[in-house]
């Protein structure tokens, strides 16, 4: 088999010097993606905002700039580069690939296509197959989500290829955040909307120059109400979440509005 | 780079008014025609990266906090300071607003009853406002002492105590303020709070000014405070007007003025480092050519673009540059031209050095990735300062908090207490106050953040996504 691929030849003239070189090469490429990866999340997390964003993206591209440049630097060092070399020895790791490891190999290829589509990026606030969290880390094969529940879960790559991905920031640090509030009908809807709006934007982690928006429909068992406003980072979304919704359960019952006890599914 | 030379009376050109005033240097502009200082791409990405190692690098001691001079030379004392760099004159100041406003109301620029000031902080706006009380709206031509002898022509309306009150509470407010006379609202900020309850005086009192049913007035109102309240009401039109930016034309001609005062030369201000020329800026012939061929620093120009074009900040670090003669005069000094070396002719002229804003410590922000900080310095912004109990009620943190947070930031000197209504942009401290400044927390004290921590202040908001102003 590995004569018919002509990889007997193409490693045939590997020395020991040669094996070593190539080694140091790929632990000090390891070395480089260790401190990479340890110390730029250190350095984001003092940074906070944007810079915060733009460095953790540039992790895992980094990363596969490493990678290249590595496999650039090894290859040759192993085999002579010629055409027929090349050919038998990619030929024979996308054969082994190809049957032994397709799943990693289909994430790892997802992963590229990860690195160049962006559907997620470190910072991101995504929603995959119903697990909402931040991405913490994008690997090779998978993306590390950790939840707001500090669970770490790990997501495929290849879940890209059939599973729809939610992406609340999108590499930004503009996350839209709603609350809701379910009411009782009959009563003054212009001023309902009025004092959510004012609950918006009096909070003060609110981005006030980003929509602030109060939208309602009509639910069989009242009105809903979804306060819609950003604020200031991703990461103060829960809390944002929260305090609007007190600060406009404290305004409703001000105004006498109130709340649905138990929402009832209509026919 | 090229080195600037600032030219006396080359303020600008453009349509603003009152721009041949030294006191107010190119005049009110509308808020649309604003442009930041410029400054060389170096600087800017020097500075870019000197603010994230800062971000990473900083620990926070007082020690380490403190301006601490790096340079060899003495810095002035408070005595010196009233001399070459004082606040200027609120009075003056305050009468070339209120002409400025005429002009443009003569010149039908300005229509609206209610002019709306927008300024960013430190620009000493609302301290001039305070004065228009004594600012008669009188002819153009009237000398100061007949203006002041005449009867005053704005009367000034104060917050009430509490800002807390329903719509019919502040409607009926307004209707007991005198909006039948000429009135001034010296700092709009100072009229709500960022609290459901707290936005129903400003509610109403836009609410009259866009329907022409508030009289005559003028409204000075924080750049910040104006953010807010375009972003909540984004379809009204004011029309507001603001003081031009100090470019660096017009910080050459507004400090050469300052240090003018109440003497008969110019005072020489030169570099530290390699002796060209700050101030006297270049005279201007009658024919626009320079008399003398100086080489002249380009300081200004980069004050101009670190302070943000804000006369009170730029006047804060120019403070803080300013060196007292040396012992020895520098080799460059000696060897420089008669005409070039004010050390030979100092006893005529008074003179004194600057060091490059390079070399200054400046106020950084201390390093913390929680947001309480961010919460605090935009609450103090927004507000243009507030005592304890009002950031605990705009900011939702409880006092321990609360009383923490200020106390970092006073250790660093981004933020100061506000005695007895000094205005830190401007006014020098007095002696007895130099070890008090910035360390009592009084509950009554109001906080406000310090022009010299302005610019790094500023730069962390927006690093932290909190809403921040357009100048």
């Amino acid at each position: 088999m590995m004569e018919d691929l002509g990889l007997k030849d193409a490693l045939g003239s590997i020395t020991f010097g040669a094996l070593w070189q190539a080694l140091m090469l790929i632990v000090m490429a390891s070395l480089l993606i260790w401190a990479l990866q340890s110390v730029f999340p250190r350095i984001a997390a003092k940074l906070g905002g944007k810079p915060r964003l733009y460095l953790l993206a540039s992790v895992p591209l980094l990363r596969l700039v490493i990678i290249v440049a590595t496999m650039i630097l090894v290859v040759p060092i192993l085999v002579k580069p010629s055409f027929e070399n090349m050919v038998a020895i990619f030929g024979a790791l996308a054969l082994a690939l190809g049957f032994a490891f397709k799943d990693y190999a289909n994430s790892l290829i997802a992963g590229i296509v990860t690195l160049y589509e962006m559907p997620y990026r470190p910072g991101d606030w995504i929603e995959i197959d119903g697990q909402y969290g931040e991405v913490r880390a994008i690997g090779t094969r998978a993306a590390e989500l950790i939840t707001p529940d500090d669970t770490v879960i790990v997501v495929p790559h290849s879940k890209l290829w059939n599973s729809l991905i939610a992406n609340g920031n999108d590499g930004t640090d503009h996350l839209m955040c709603v609350a809701e509030f379910h009411l009782q009908p009959h009563h003054n809807m212009a001023k309902v909307m009025t004092l959510l709006r004012t609950v918006a934007f009096t909070h003060p982690l609110t981005k006030t120059w980003k929509p602030v928006l109060v939208v309602v429909s009509n639910k069989p068992w009242g009105m809903v109400y979804r306060l819609k406003a950003y604020p200031v980072e991703p990461s103060a979304q829960f809390r944002f979440i929260s305090e609007l919704t007190a600060t406009g359960a404290q305004v409703m019952a001000t105004e006498g509005v109130g709340f649905v006890s138990a929402p009832v599914t209509g026919n | 780079m090229g080195k600037q030379k600032p030219k006396q009376g080359a303020a600008d050109s453009d349509s603003s008014s009152g721009n041949d005033n030294p006191v107010l240097p190119g005049g009110l502009i509308p808020i649309e025609e604003w442009t930041r200082a410029e400054t060389s791409v170096r600087r800017t990405l020097m500075g870019g990266l000197k603010h994230w190692v800062d971000q990473l690098g900083a620990t926070i001691s007082r020690q380490e906090d403190a301006f601490e001079s790096i340079d060899s030379l003495p810095e002035l004392s408070n005595e010196q300071l009233h001399g070459i760099a004082p606040g200027p004159d609120r009075k003056e100041h305050a009468q070339a607003v209120v002409d400025a406003i005429r002009t443009l109301r003569e010149q039908g620029k300005c229509q609206r009853p209610v002019v709306l000031l927008v300024a960013p902080p430190f620009s000493g706006v609302s301290r001039a406002l305070r004065c228009f009380p004594d600012c008669p709206i009188g002819a153009k031509t009237a000398s100061v002492h007949e203006r002041d002898s005449a009867a005053s022509a704005y009367q000034l309306i104060l917050p009430p105590d509490n800002l807390l009150m329903s719509e019919d509470a502040a409607r009926e407010w307004w209707l007991q303020q005198p909006l039948d006379k000429p009135w001034v609202i010296s700092e709009l900020a100072a009229f709500w709070r960022r609290h459901r309850s707290g936005l129903a005086l400003v509610q109403e009192l836009l609410r009259r000014v866009a329907q022409n049913s508030a009289g005559e007035g003028v409204i000075g109102c924080s750049s910040w405070c104006w953010q807010f309240w375009t972003n909540y009401y984004p379809d009204a039109q004011f029309a507001p007007w603001m003081p031009a930016p100090m470019t660096t034309e017009r910080l050459g001609i507004w400090l050469q003025q300052l240090a003018c005062h109440g003497r008969d030369n110019v005072p020489a201000v030169r570099m530290a480092t390699d002796g060209l020329n700050v101030l006297p800026l270049e005279p201007e012939e009658a024919d626009g050519k320079t008399r003398k061929k100086r080489k002249h620093s380009d300081f200004l120009r980069n004050l101009a673009a670190d302070s943000r074009g804000i006369p009170g900040v730029a006047l804060s670090i120019w403070r803080r540059a300013l060196r007292a003669r040396p012992e020895a005069d520098s080799e460059a000094a000696a060897n420089d031209s008669d005409e070039q070396a004010p050390a030979k002719n100092h006893k005529k002229h008074a003179y004194c050095w600057v060091v490059p804003l390079d070399q200054l410590s400046l106020p950084a922000m201390p390093v913390s990735s929680e947001r309480n900080l961010g919460l605090v310095l935009h609450a103090l912004l927004l507000h243009d300062g507030l005592t304890i109990a009002g950031l605990e009620l705009v900011t939702d943190m409880p006092e321990p908090d609360l009383s923490l947070a200020l106390a970092r930031l006073a250790r660093a000197d981004i933020i100061g207490c506000d005695k007895e209504g000094q205005d830190a942009a401007f006014d020098l401290p007095r002696p007895e106050q130099q070890s008090l400044v910035y360390q009592e927390m009084s509950p009554d004290a109001s906080w406000r953040v310090t022009p010299l921590g302005y610019p790094c202040v500023r730069r962390h908001l927006q690093n932290r996504g909190f809403p921040i102003d357009s100048f």
